[in-house]
């Protein structure tokens, strides 16, 4: 005997991001994102029978489309990853030399997305995605002098050259 | 944001570069005294440190870091913890750790330490000879087993260690370079270190006590006089004929330490162990010299049981302390003694 095999689709969630774009990204992958979770339960949209169509999109103010399409890629990559244990993340060494091969590749973009990218995953609260955007970042400063890590950043110096002095002055112990 | 991404920098060179590259980071970053991120070991509130200790799961470290400003030099104290095991993988965080602080910066580490710990320790001593002062402390199951073969020509051990422990070090002492004093009392053990200097390394001065003798006198009413200036602790014990060469000893020493600045901070406790093995009377006193007209200075510090009286001269640029305070300290002694 051959027995019907119900195949159910995976849950399917809309996003919107600040530019109108809407995304659909399956329920499983985005639970990721903490803030999007919580409105999830919070709006008790798990309990709802809503046809995809008819679902009303979360809308995300401050992510633009091509950011959260990028979170969205993600967050399918690292949807395995085992739940994060905030206060066994809070005790780990910081490293910055453990940002996986993929995220590496992933994240391997201009500032201006990595930025925005940063942005968006504090905004979303997806910590693994913050985390490696900001080891990313760390791993640029890293190595490198204050007048190296201004070209770098393009920022300005704003320090007048008594300033300069100064923290030179009071930071004299660390230059032996 | 600017500021979670610093977490994940450590290391002096990196944060003081940060901390000059515009004034919006040098503000993200406050002062850089709460942002010394020793490579892979973080900086812990100190409830959680307490915590960490009861439950005996961590290590907790603090570094003494001598600073310098217009007023002279001071120290600056790290309570630094990690949660991994004592393996071999803390033991190279460790070393890393201890690297990047120039020698002169590190003149005291105080570790919180289980009994495994020891065992490896002394690998990590012998590479780091520059280290003034170690204390160990608050072990949760205390020690036996310290290591014969500890290199360190300064060791402390403080705190809840087993009395026992003073007599092993008493029988290993051969093998304890530089251990130059120790006292004990009911669960309280100290073994002094040499007085040195941690700007000049040649001006190490060594205040000589009979260690093993001070063992072998276990009558426990030897008056301890401890003198703390800035972190660094002098401690002696004497009896009375004693008491002026060795006070006078003692403070030279931790004049030597001092010599530098013109305003510095000295602790004197008088310390009086009786029979019963309890410390009736401990009283601590920080008193802030400053310089005078006639370069010189007398500090009175008064005790429940005893007075002393202090004179520092200022001689060539070097405070050199007059007779004056040993004999108050004698008379405070001798006083003390009568009085129990």
């Amino acid at each position: 005997f051959l027995f019907p095999i119900k195949m159910t689709s995976p849950r399917m969630i809309k996003l919107t991001s600040n530019d109108d774009k809407t995304f659909e990204v399956e329920r499983d992958v985005i639970k990721q994102s903490v803030t999007v979770n919580t409105l999830i339960t919070d709006l008790n949209m798990d309990d709802e029978d809503v046809s995809v169509e008819n679902q009303m999109a979360i809308p995300l103010p401050n992510v633009d489309a091509a950011t959260l399409e990028m979170v969205i890629t993600w967050c399918k990559q690292h949807r395995e990853d085992p739940p994060r244990n905030e206060e066994e993340e809070e005790k780990k060494e910081k490293r910055t030399d453990d940002i996986p091969e993929w995220d590496k590749t992933f994240l391997d973009v201009e500032q201006s997305v990595l930025f925005a990218l940063i942005l968006a995953a504090n905004y979303m609260d997806i910590k693994g995605l913050l985390d490696n955007c900001c080891k990313t970042v760390a791993n640029m400063i890293k190595g490198k002098t204050p007048d190296e890590i201004r070209k770098h950043f393009n920022i300005k110096n704003d320090f007048t050259p008594e300033e300069e002095e100064q923290i030179r002055k009071e930071n004299a112990w660390c230059e032996d | 944001m600017l500021l979670h991404i610093f977490s994940f920098l450590s290391g002096n060179t990196i944060l003081i570069n940060l901390r000059s590259v515009c004034k919006h980071w040098k503000n993200t970053l406050g002062s850089t005294k709460n942002l010394i991120l020793v490579p892979q070991i973080r900086i812990p509130t100190y409830g959680f440190l307490i915590e960490q200790k009861r439950n005996g799961t961590a290590i907790t470290i603090e570094l003494t870091r001598l600073d310098y400003t217009e007023h002279g030099e001071y120290y600056n104290h790290f309570h630094l913890y990690s949660t991994h095991e004592f393996g071999p993988r803390f033991f190279v965080e460790l070393t890393k750790a201890l690297s990047v602080y120039s020698p002169r910066f590190l003149s005291m580490i105080k570790f919180h330490v289980t009994k495994s710990f020891l065992v490896n320790f002394a690998a990590v001593l012998e590479k780091f000879p520059v280290i003034q002062e170690i204390l160990f402390a608050s072990s949760p199951e205390p020690s036996h087993d310290f290591p014969k073969s500890l290199n360190s020509p300064r060791i402390t051990f403080d705190d809840d260690i087993d009395a026992t422990i003073l007599q092993r070090l008493a029988w290993n002492s051969a093998n304890l370079r530089g251990i130059s004093s120790a006292h004990t009392t009911e669960g309280f053990l100290a073994a002094k270190i040499n007085g040195r200097s941690s700007a000049n390394r040649n001006e190490i001065r060594t205040v000589q006590f009979d260690f093993d003798a001070l063992v072998q006198n276990r009558r426990y009413d030897i008056p301890t006089v401890r003198l703390t200036m800035a972190g660094f602790e002098m401690l002696g014990s004497f009896h009375n004929e004693y008491a002026v060469t060795s006070i006078v000893d003692l403070l030279d020493a931790a004049e030597r330490r001092g010599k530098t600045g013109i305003t510095f901070y000295w602790q004197i406790s008088i310390i009086e162990t009786p029979q019963e093995l309890k410390m009736i009377v401990e009283h601590r006193y920080a008193v802030q010299f400053k310089r005078r007209s006639l370069n010189w200075h007398t500090v009175t510090l008064k005790t429940k049981t005893c007075e002393i009286t202090a004179y520092f001269f200022e001689d060539l640029g070097r405070y050199v302390v007059l007779a004056g305070l040993a004999d108050s300290a004698k008379r405070a002694i001798d006083h003390s003694h009568h009085s129990r």
